[in-house]
């Protein structure tokens, strides 16, 4: 009969541990109330820790699960940001090569000449074959399926089978920025410069030399870098490569 | 004496059959396409003494319309029934607007208890013959054969390999007369018909899971009042108990190559998921997270494993890739999404998806995560995908009884499977069988 | 089972419900296990007041109730806890505030009665995938087990099972029955 009242005894601090811990929660005290220290023992302080414990691990685990979902959920948009805005990129480029293409006819016929109809002789287009076209829109297709090595041959066969087309310094250009995107500084380089040098007419020249300023960023040459973006902010003000080169500067004041 | 125990038999055994056929699942065909191809199934002659067990033009019409691609001519419309090319007259049925016809003839074969099964479909417009074949079989094998003969009819008709000869595996839930819940794994044919149970016990079964070879079931049983892994034959019966650790063992997931199962175990400590090898029995570990993760499913190449996982609070599918180690999350819409499959071209993952509160059937396409919702019942659960691709069969409620459903992955067809009896549940749809 | 008295656990619910300033539990357990035919009896109703546990209580008020639970201690541990339940919010395996002192009966039991065994078995509602429901019943039964742990109760004395969604202890497809069905039902 005198083991149970003991264990009675032992347990009672067993049963108030929680109420402490209660009155701990809305008072932000530590249990000095409940803790006769006649009675008081290690272990209710030791078990009303553990369960507070418990309860934060418990609280932690949960916050740190609804921080992962917003991580997750804002990886997801970012990557579908990103292919978006490459997709709007791509759209916008190819309507304005094919404006740039039709301007360049327009100039070699004449602003006063008739459009482009079926009735021209084949001689009136010269430049701009209609394989030509097809090629280099093939090879455009591969950059936009981001296929980058069929793009590069793709780019490389145009530059080699029709040298004369009015969109060669395109094809430089695009073949510029897939060397850049396989980390072909060096032909990415060459290929821009080529842009720059032998079409200075073509409006690729502004982002042809903003992509420079690019590639000597990447060799570490920073001073060359500015410089060359300087460069573009005054030879082509207003323009987009202008725009990029102002904000790579202004990465780099920071 | 004698005579009254027979009696007593024979009735036992018809009450046998009746309860059979009464236990089969039933298909109601709740949604067709309204561009199928229109066929006339015409009843196979039969050139026999005595009465045939089975109607075999019955059977293909039947499988043929619950495809929801073709929509065979209701028997009461046609105006003869032609069983071989001499008796067919092109422009009644091209009245009839049919574009092909079905025909054949059934006639005991020179070996005693064997059939000849022979039969033509034929394209109306060009009135010629398209397909045909002689086949043969004993009369308890008309079910199996008039299947082959959809899946031939099928394919060649949808350009789509025919899973009509598939089977599925799903659980029954009944009160017995003690009222205890009495709980049986059973396997049919595609069509629900030819239920066989392999299982009967009064605990819970879960996750039956077809091998590759479409031989084995894996599934989770409680008969030994906890959890464990069973491997069964669906042929012999013989069966093994493969996992009983302490805590969950559930999930079994087989990899393509038949080698090895995915599972769920707790042992230690918290539902992770685990790779056991069958033939050396190694048990590898391949998640580790605080959070819930199960419901493994291995990728058809056998290079990723799909799996549930709350790490961010509610469950999400995941992609783990077996080479890389890396974990990528697939499901982004909605708080609650969970126990996925792929298609078997791996384009693709079906699951359950719930938005506003209902719990229904999505699928998601890889390349693009966009999602869709496929079903629209409430409570629709463990998406299982047929082995051709086409259709989904999945587990739903009415009232408070479980039934089957199915519905096409573009979601215009749909059918049911009710059972007058039992509550059904965990449905899966075997591969295509390799016998 | 003789020794559940009736009186004496109502007069200890009462007391922890004061002491705590929540409502208790209402521990009406309806015929949980029909089923499976085992002798569940209609438990005394404890009546809830209806809040959380979020009233204070001042110092002199826990400490007279102290006394007074000291003086019933030996009736009170002698005594196995009559509420075996406690219920989870949807998708969660927290243990709720409120069911803290239920808990705490049982520790103060395990921890007097160090050969007596438990088995806690986690349940789910019939929502969501089953084998999903089968890892969050799984997960809180280990939330149980933990929180006893930490209180010091030995490991050897529980065991942790889930049945998932699959043994529902109230029949129905709505709110109600759903609340009641995800559970931890603590087993002597």
């Amino acid at each position: 009969m005198i083991t149970p009242f003991r264990n009675a005894l032992k347990v009672l601090p067993f049963l108030v541990v929680p109420f402490a811990v209660q009155a701990a929660d809305l008072t932000d005290q530590t249990m000095p109330v409940l803790a006769d220290p006649s009675r008081s023992s290690q272990s209710i302080h030791q078990s009303a820790a553990n369960t507070d414990l418990l309860f934060q691990i418990q609280q932690l685990q949960q916050e740190m699960q609804a921080l992962r979902n917003i991580v997750e959920q804002q990886g997801q948009v970012i990557v579908q940001l990103q292919k978006d805005n490459r997709g709007r990129y791509l759209d916008i480029d190819s309507r304005l090569s094919n404006l740039s293409e039709d301007v360049a006819l327009l100039k070699k016929k004449g602003v006063s000449a008739a459009p482009v109809n079926n009735n021209d002789s084949p001689s009136t287009l010269p430049v701009v074959s209609g394989t030509a076209k097809d090629a280099y829109q093939q090879a455009y297709a591969l950059v936009k399926a981001q296929k980058f090595d069929q793009a590069i041959t793709a780019y490389q066969a145009f530059i080699k089978n029709y040298p004369s087309s009015s969109l060669l310094p395109n094809a430089y250009y695009w073949l510029g920025e897939l060397y850049m995107v396989k980390n072909l500084t060096q032909e990415a380089e060459r290929v821009f410069s080529t842009v720059i040098e032998t079409y200075p007419e073509s409006r690729k020249v502004s982002d042809a030399s903003y992509k420079l300023g690019l590639v000597y960023a990447r060799y570490g040459q920073m001073d060359k870098a500015i410089t060359q973006m300087n460069a573009v902010k005054t030879q082509f003000p207003k323009s987009t490569a202008s725009r990029l080169a102002s904000q790579f500067l202004d990465a780099q004041k920071k | 004496m004698c005579v009254r125990n027979w009696l007593k038999a024979a009735a036992f055994s018809l009450l046998c059959f009746v309860q059979q056929a009464v236990a089969d699942l039933t298909i109601e065909i709740t949604q067709g396409n309204d561009r199928a191809t229109p066929v006339a199934v015409v009843p196979f002659a039969w050139l026999g003494q005595s009465g045939l067990s089975e109607d075999i033009a019955r059977i293909v019409s039947d499988d043929l319309e619950r495809s929801g691609l073709i929509r065979p001519l209701s028997r009461t419309e046609m105006l003869s029934l032609p069983s071989q090319k001499s008796e067919i007259f092109f422009r009644d049925w091209s009245l009839l607007k049919q574009d092909y016809l079905l025909v054949g003839q059934i006639r005991p074969s020179a070996s005693p208890g064997v059939l000849t099964i022979q039969y033509e479909l034929y394209d109306v417009v060009r009135q010629t013959r398209v397909l045909g074949e002689v086949i043969s079989g004993k009369p308890s094998e008309l079910r199996s054969r008039a299947h082959y003969i959809s899946d031939q009819v099928f394919e060649h008709l949808t350009g789509i390999k025919g899973a009509f000869s598939t089977r599925l595996a799903y659980i029954t839930v009944k009160k017995d007369a003690a009222s205890q819940s009495k709980y049986e794994l059973k396997v049919s044919d595609a069509d629900g018909r030819r239920e066989r149970t392999i299982l009967t016990t009064y605990k819970p079964i879960l996750s039956p899971a077809w091998s590759p070879d479409a031989q084995h079931l894996a599934y989770v049983s409680f008969e030994t009042g906890r959890p464990g892994i069973f491997l069964q034959n669906v042929y012999t019966g013989k069966r093994r108990q493969l996992t009983a650790f302490r805590g969950l063992n559930g999930a079994p997931a087989w990899s393509p190559d038949g080698k090895k199962l995915a599972v769920v175990l707790s042992k230690d400590g918290n539902p992770e998921i685990y790779e056991v090898d069958l033939t050396s029995y190694k048990v590898k570990r391949l998640t580790q997270h605080y959070a819930i993760e199960t419901e493994p499913e291995w990728s058809p190449d056998g290079k990723h494993i799909l799996f549930t996982s709350s790490r961010s609070g509610g469950p999400q599918i995941y992609q783990l890739n077996l080479i890389s180690g890396e974990t990528e999350r697939l499901t982004f819409e909605g708080s609650y999404n969970a126990r996925a499959r792929y298609s078997p071209d791996g384009t693709e993952i079906y699951f359950v998806h719930r938005s506003n509160g209902i719990f229904h059937i999505a699928a998601q396409e890889l390349a693009n995560n966009r999602l869709r919702i496929l079903t629209q019942t409430p409570l629709d659960e463990s998406p299982s995908v047929s082995p051709n691709g086409s259709m989904l069969i999945y587990a739903t409620q009415e009232g408070s009884r479980g039934y089957l459903g199915a519905v096409s992955v573009n979601g215009q067809i749909r059918y049911s499977l009710p059972s007058q009896l039992a509550d059904v549940r965990e449905p899966a749809w075997s591969p295509f069988l390799t016998n | 089972m003789e020794f559940k008295k009736y009186s004496k656990t109502l007069f200890f619910g009462a007391t922890l419900a004061i002491l705590a300033g929540c409502g208790g539990n209402a521990a009406t357990q309806d015929q949980e296990e029909g089923a499976a035919g085992t002798d569940t009896e209609v438990q005394p109703v404890i009546t809830s007041d209806g809040s959380s546990s979020d009233s204070a209580i001042t110092g002199e008020q826990m400490g007279q109730d102290v006394e007074n639970l000291e003086e019933k201690a030996e009736e009170v541990v002698a005594a196995m806890p009559e509420i075996e339940t406690i219920y989870f919010d949807f998708d969660t395996s927290s243990i709720r505030a409120d069911s803290r002192e239920v808990l705490d009966m049982h520790v103060a039991y395990l921890r007097v009665n160090s050969d007596a065994k438990v088995v806690l078995e986690g349940h789910a509602d019939e929502r969501g995938t089953r084998e999903y429901n089968m890892a969050l019943g799984l997960r809180r039964a280990n939330a149980v087990k933990s929180y006893f742990q930490v209180q010091g109760v030995n490991s050897d004395q529980l065991e942790v099972v889930s049945y998932g969604e699959e043994k529902a202890a109230v029949m129905g497809h709505n709110n109600a029955a759903w609340s009641k069905n995800r559970r931890v039902e603590i087993q002597y």
